[in-house]
């Protein structure tokens, strides 16, 4: 549905987006993760046609965003990381004037204003004025106001940004009620631990570009890489020995009395290396899994040199 | 031709929303009474004062004081529409910019072409709201006579074009700075610099002309230089001349004072019969030289010329008949075109740039559909 190949932007000195590259699959729900300054917003503003690229391409349903920007627009619904509202509108005044901008009116446009104010459990908050509202009460208006033209792709720029738990969890319902109806959802986040069992898909971005990206099972599996801490009371150089001849066990480091490796495999797996060592004699204090998951991987990313 | 209708509904898509959303904002909460409050005080106020001087001062009643009250009037609502407009107008991209509401509104089918207009027809609506509202105060003008209708068809007219003239401008710097201080400042200047500034400019490039002109070797005269026109005082005063090539009281007094324009004392020449079948006109003076009057006959003529005649002095001593557009139907077309280019110029900005470049690109294939 979504194919970004090779984007690049520059602002003056700083490259923004170097060579951004990846696709999203029709239906998916796709995490766009990244720390801040990674690029996300700019690609997502690409993708919006709201800001040209220097280079590269993209393209949503088939249409390209630079040379077919009325189309993609038909099909996208965007809700940018920062905006605002028009505080001297009623709430539906304001999805009234959205759907006009968008060609719908009269008694089409009303239905709609209901349906949506329903869809985001606003429906009792229609002649309130906008400014009245709640930021997460705002940030599902705008929502709703990206849905006005039924478009089949959600680009969602941070949109969990800056709530509370309370409504960051009725924001995430929201999105997973998305994911339900069938539409290509792009959300971007500085947090994965917010998408992790949202998403479809991911991709990650560091530096401009995407690092990782693909179903969220295939990057669990490579997840399933985790960095694991022994201590023992002496000993640590025969430990390090004893671990490097062990099976999945990658990349150890000895440090003093602390020791630690890269494993892969399952729970049972780093259970039968711990019962290894001990059965060795070696005085085992402290064996754990550095917190771990997407999050690990994507923390581990995100320190990772850039590949030259 | 599909593009043309495409192109149209992009367009209707802009302007219908935004002018309804700006025209129930602009009627919301206390402003806009204040608004037209200030404005009819401001008006009543002019027309008191002008009484009253009249009557304490000259004595006079009935066709001067109508005159005089009519110029009151029109140069009062004229400069007070050119002060309150851009205001209108100057907040309208700029302040979207920074309520950040401009992206959402660029992602919609709506172009910035439209969504230009629709800001600009809403000021335009309020003008034209703050204009009707001093009509019935032309009905005092009446009371004392000596003004025809037309005169006050025009005035309306005029004030309403620089208005709009003005709201275009003020949208163009909306556009074009990213805060609506900048926006404003600007604007303002510019209104500043076309009421007031041409004028001044107009007697520099006269003095110069004929400082590089000592012996009189171009002919001399004809009509003002045509960009003066853009000023609506320069456009009210050549509109409402009479019978003498008088302007209005006061305003024409200062403009002649500032232009040179009009009758010198014992300077001027009457013209019993021009050739081509003018009427008998009266000549007035641009610096040394004549202007005539294209019309006849008293102030209560009725219907005012589009045209105008002069006669201009060749250095062989002749005079020379020549015809130009009459500087209130130039003021017309300055300031409409003045409003063309400049809601061009902020839909460019807006992105118009952006989808001409993309539509240039664009492959002639048609895409692959979803
Ligand atoms: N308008 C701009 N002018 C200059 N630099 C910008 C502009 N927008 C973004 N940047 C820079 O581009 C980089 C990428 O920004 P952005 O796409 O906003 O990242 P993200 O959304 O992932 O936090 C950042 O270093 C940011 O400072
Ligand atoms: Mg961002």
């Amino acid at each position: 549905m979504i194919r970004v190949e090779g984007l690049t932007k520059r602002y003056g000195r700083l490259r923004a987006l170097d060579g951004m590259t990846f696709a999203v699959p029709r239906g998916a729900v796709f995490g766009f993760i990244g720390q801040n300054g990674a690029g996300k917003t700019t690609t997502l503003r690409i993708l919006a046609t709201l800001l040209l690229p220097d280079g590269g391409a993209a393209e949503i349903g088939g249409y390209d965003v630079v040379r077919h920007r009325r189309e993609v627009r038909q099909i996208i619904g965007y809700m940018p990381d920062f905006f605002g509202v028009y505080d001297d509108l009623r709430v539906g005044e304001y999805l009234e004037f959205y759907a006009g901008t968008m060609g719908i009116r009269g008694a089409a446009a009303r239905r709609l204003r209901d349906d949506l104010l329903e869809l985001v459990g606003l429906a009792d908050k229609r002649d309130a004025f906008v400014d009245s509202l709640s930021r997460g009460m705002q940030q599902r208006l705008c929502l709703a106001r990206a849905l006005i033209h039924d478009p089949q792709v959600l680009l969602l720029d941070e949109p969990a940004s800056g709530l509370d738990p309370v409504a960051r969890v009725e924001m995430r319902e929201l999105l997973r009620e998305l994911g339900r109806m069938g539409k290509t959802v792009v959300i971007s986040s500085h947090i994965l631990r917010e998408l992790a069992d949202l998403c479809t898909h991911v991709g990650i971005v560091r530096a401009g570009r995407v690092v990782r990206a693909g179903p969220v099972e295939a990057i669990l599996a490579e997840a399933q890489t985790a960095t694991y801490v022994v201590r023992v009371l002496r000993d640590p150089e025969r430990a390090g020995a004893l671990l490097e001849g062990c099976p999945g066990v990658t990349g150890v480091l000895v440090e003093e009395d602390r020791v630690e490796f890269g494993f892969t495999g399952d729970p049972g797996g780093a259970a039968a290396v711990l019962a290894h060592l001990v059965r060795d004699g070696l005085p085992v204090v402290h064996f754990s899994r550095q917190a771990g998951d997407l999050e690990d991987l994507f923390l581990q990313i995100s320190r990772e040199e850039v590949a030259p | 031709m599909r593009g043309l209708k495409v192109w149209w509904e992009d367009l209707l898509s802009g302007v219908r929303p935004m002018l309804a959303k700006e025209l129930r904002a602009r009627s919301r909460g206390v402003r806009p009474a204040a608004l037209l409050t200030l404005y009819l005080l401001a008006v009543a106020g002019g027309i008191s004062g002008v009484l009253w001087v009249v009557t304490r001062f000259f004595g006079a009643l009935s066709v001067q004081v109508g005159l005089w009250l009519f110029t009151a009037l029109v140069v009062g609502s004229t400069l007070l529409l050119a002060v309150i407009t851009p205001a209108l107008t100057t907040g309208a991209i700029a302040g979207e910019r920074e309520r950040k509401t401009l992206d959402l509104l660029l992602v919609t089918r709506a172009s910035p072409l439209g969504i230009a207009l629709g800001k600009l027809l809403s000021s335009v609506v309020y003008v034209l709201y703050l204009l009707l509202a001093t009509i019935p105060a032309y009905a005092l003008v009446y009371l004392f006579g000596g003004v025809p209708v037309s005169y006050v068809v025009t005035a309306v007219l005029l004030a309403a074009t620089s208005a709009v003239a003005f709201a275009a401008v003020g949208l163009f710097f909306s556009a074009l700075f990213r805060r609506t201080q900048v926006a404003t400042l600007v604007s303002y200047l510019v209104v500043l610099f076309v009421l007031f500034g041409l004028p001044i400019v107009g007697e520099v490039q006269r003095s110069l002309a004929q400082e590089r002109d000592p012996f009189g070797t171009r002919p001399q005269g004809g009509p003002l230089p045509w960009y003066l026109s853009a000023s609506p005082l320069v456009a009210l005063d050549s509109a409402f001349q009479g019978p003498e090539g008088e302007g209005l009281p006061l305003l024409g007094d200062l403009l002649r004072a500032m232009l040179g324009i009009g009758p010198m004392s014992g300077g001027a020449v009457t013209v019993q019969a021009v050739p081509g079948g003018m009427p008998a006109t009266t000549v007035y003076t641009y610096g040394p030289v004549s202007v005539i009057s294209g019309f006849s006959g008293s102030r209560g003529s009725g219907v005012l010329p589009l045209r105008q005649t002069y006669v201009t002095l060749t250095p062989g001593g002749e005079l020379r008949v020549v015809t130009a557009l009459a500087p209130w139907v130039q003021h017309l077309l300055i300031s409409l075109g003045t409003a063309g280019v400049a809601v061009a110029g902020a839909a460019w900005r807006l992105g118009g740039s952006g989808n001409l470049r993309a539509w240039l690109r664009r492959r002639p294939r048609v895409p692959a559909g979803p």
